[in-house]
C-alpha cells in the first residue's frame, strides 16, 4: 500500500444528489451516496458504497463495504492482489487491457 | 414439573404421595404393602429431555424430537429421518445423508456423490457436493473441490477451497476460495486473510476487510437474491485446469 506521508488521506464524498458518469479516481477513502456509472472508480483506501446509492464499471481499491440497499454492477479488484494471479489471471479478470 | 405421584392404596383407598421411581411403598393409612407397577416407564417419561428441530426435507414439517434419538418417523409425511451424527476419519465412502451432523477430521479422505447433513464440519479431503442444512464449516487443511450449499458458510484460515458453484445466505470467508459463481443471498465478508476469486458473484451486502482479495465480477443488488435449495449438479466446469493452487 502505497503511503501517504503521515498526512490523514482525505476522504471524497459524493452525496446523494451527485449524478455521474465516467471515471473518478480518489487518493483515499470514497464515500458514495449518489450515483457513478461508467467507471473506472479507483480509491486508494477504502470504498463504501451506502444505501440507496449506485455504482458501476470496473472498480478498485484496498477495501470495500457495499450497505444493504446499496447497487454495484461491474468488476472488481479489491485488496492486494498477488502479481502472479495478475499475470495469470490479468485479461481474463479484466486487470490487463 | 412435580417428583412425585400420587398411590391409591389398593386395600384402603388411601392416597398418598410416592417419589418418582419408587416400585414398592408402605399405606400411611392401614400399613398394608402396595407393590407399584410400571413406575419406571413413568419415571423415564417425566424426565425432562433436550429437544431438537428437525424439519421434514420431503414435506417441510416441522418437529421436535429427543435430540439423542438416532431415528425417528416424520408425523406428517411418515418417511424415515436418520438422525446419526458420523466423524469420519480414514478414507472413506460411505453414503452419508442424514438430519445430524457429519464430521471429517483431519487427514481423512472421502469420495461420493453427495454428502447431506444439518452441520456439516470439514477438516480433511473431501471430494463430494456439501450440502447442510444449518452450517458448512471448513476448517484449517480441508481440500474441497466439488459444490457447496449451506445457508451459512465459514471457510477458516488455511483450506483450500477451489469449486464450480457456491449456494448460501452468509459466506464468511479467511482462506483462498476460488469459484465460478456465487450466490450469497444475505452477505459476504472476506476477512484479512481471505482471497476470494470468481467469474460471477450475487450479493446483496459485501465487505471487503483491509488485507482481504475480491476480484471478479461482482452483482450487489438490494432484492431478494433468491437461494437455489435444489441439490447443486456436479459442474462440468473444471477450475482446476486454471489455477489448482493460489499462491
Ligand atoms: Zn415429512
Amino acid at each position: 500500500m502505497p503511503l501517504f506521508n503521515r498526512a490523514k488521506p482525505t476522504t471524497t464524498h459524493l452525496d446523494a444528489s451527485v449524478r455521474a458518469e465516467g471515471s473518478l479516481s480518489v487518493p483515499g477513502d470514497l464515500d458514495l451516496y449518489g450515483t457513478i456509472k461508467g467507471g473506472p472508480i479507483e480509491a486508494k483506501k477504502h470504498i463504501t458504497i451506502h444505501a440507496r446509492a449506485t455504482a458501476s464499471g470496473p472498480l478498485k481499491s484496498h477495501s470495500l463495504l457495499v450497505e444493504p440497499g446499496g447497487r454495484y454492477r461491474g468488476k472488481v479488484t479489491v485488496g492486494p492482489v498477488p502479481t502472479d494471479l495478475v499475470q495469470r489471471f490479468g485479461r481474463a479478470l479484466g486487470l490487463i487491457k | 414439573m412435580s417428583d412425585k405421584f400420587k398411590v391409591t392404596c389398593p386395600h384402603c383407598g388411601n392416597v398418598q404421595e410416592e417419589p418418582m421411581g419408587a416400585i414398592s411403598t408402605y399405606c400411611r393409612s392401614c400399613k398394608q404393602h402396595i407393590p407399584i407397577k410400571g413406575n419406571r416407564k413413568r419415571k423415564a417419561a417425566v424426565v425432562p429431555q433436550n429437544t431438537r428441530v428437525v424439519i421434514c426435507r420431503e414435506c417441510g414439517y416441522t418437529d421436535k424430537i429427543v435430540s439423542h434419538a438416532l431415528s425417528t418417523q416424520c408425523e406428517n409425511c411418515s418417511t424415515y429421518l436418520d438422525l446419526r451424527n458420523h466423524v469420519i476419519q480414514g478414507k472413506s465412502g460411505q453414503k452419508l445423508v442424514t438430519y445430524g451432523d457429519v464430521t471429517f477430521m483431519p487427514g481423512s479422505t472421502y469420495e461420493g456423490p453427495l454428502v447431506r447433513a444439518s452441520k456439516i464440519t470439514v477438516a480433511g479431503k473431501v471430494s463430494a457436493i456439501l450440502q447442510a442444512d444449518v452450517e458448512l464449516e471448513i476448517q484449517a487443511g480441508a481440500r474441497i473441490s466439488n459444490p457447496i450449499q449451506s445457508p451459512l458458510i465459514k471457510i477458516r484460515s488455511g483450506a483450500e477451497v477451489i469449486v464450480g458453484q457456491i449456494n448460501t445466505r452468509c459466506l464468511e470467508l479467511a482462506s483462498k476460495l476460488r469459484a465460478n459463481t456465487i450466490t450469497a443471498s444475505e452477505q459476504l465478508i472476506i476477512l484479512p486473510t481471505g482471497m476470494l476469486i470468481a467469474q460471477q458473484i450475487y450479493t446483496r451486502f459485501v465487505e471487503v476487510q483491509p488485507g482481504g482479495v475480491l476480484v471478479g465480477d461482482l452483482t450487489v443488488e438490494p432484492g431478494e437474491v433468491v437461494l437455489d435449495t435444489t441439490p447443486p449438479a456436479e459442474s462440468s466446469e473444471s477450475t482446476e485446469e486454471e489455477d489448482p493452487k493460489l499462491v
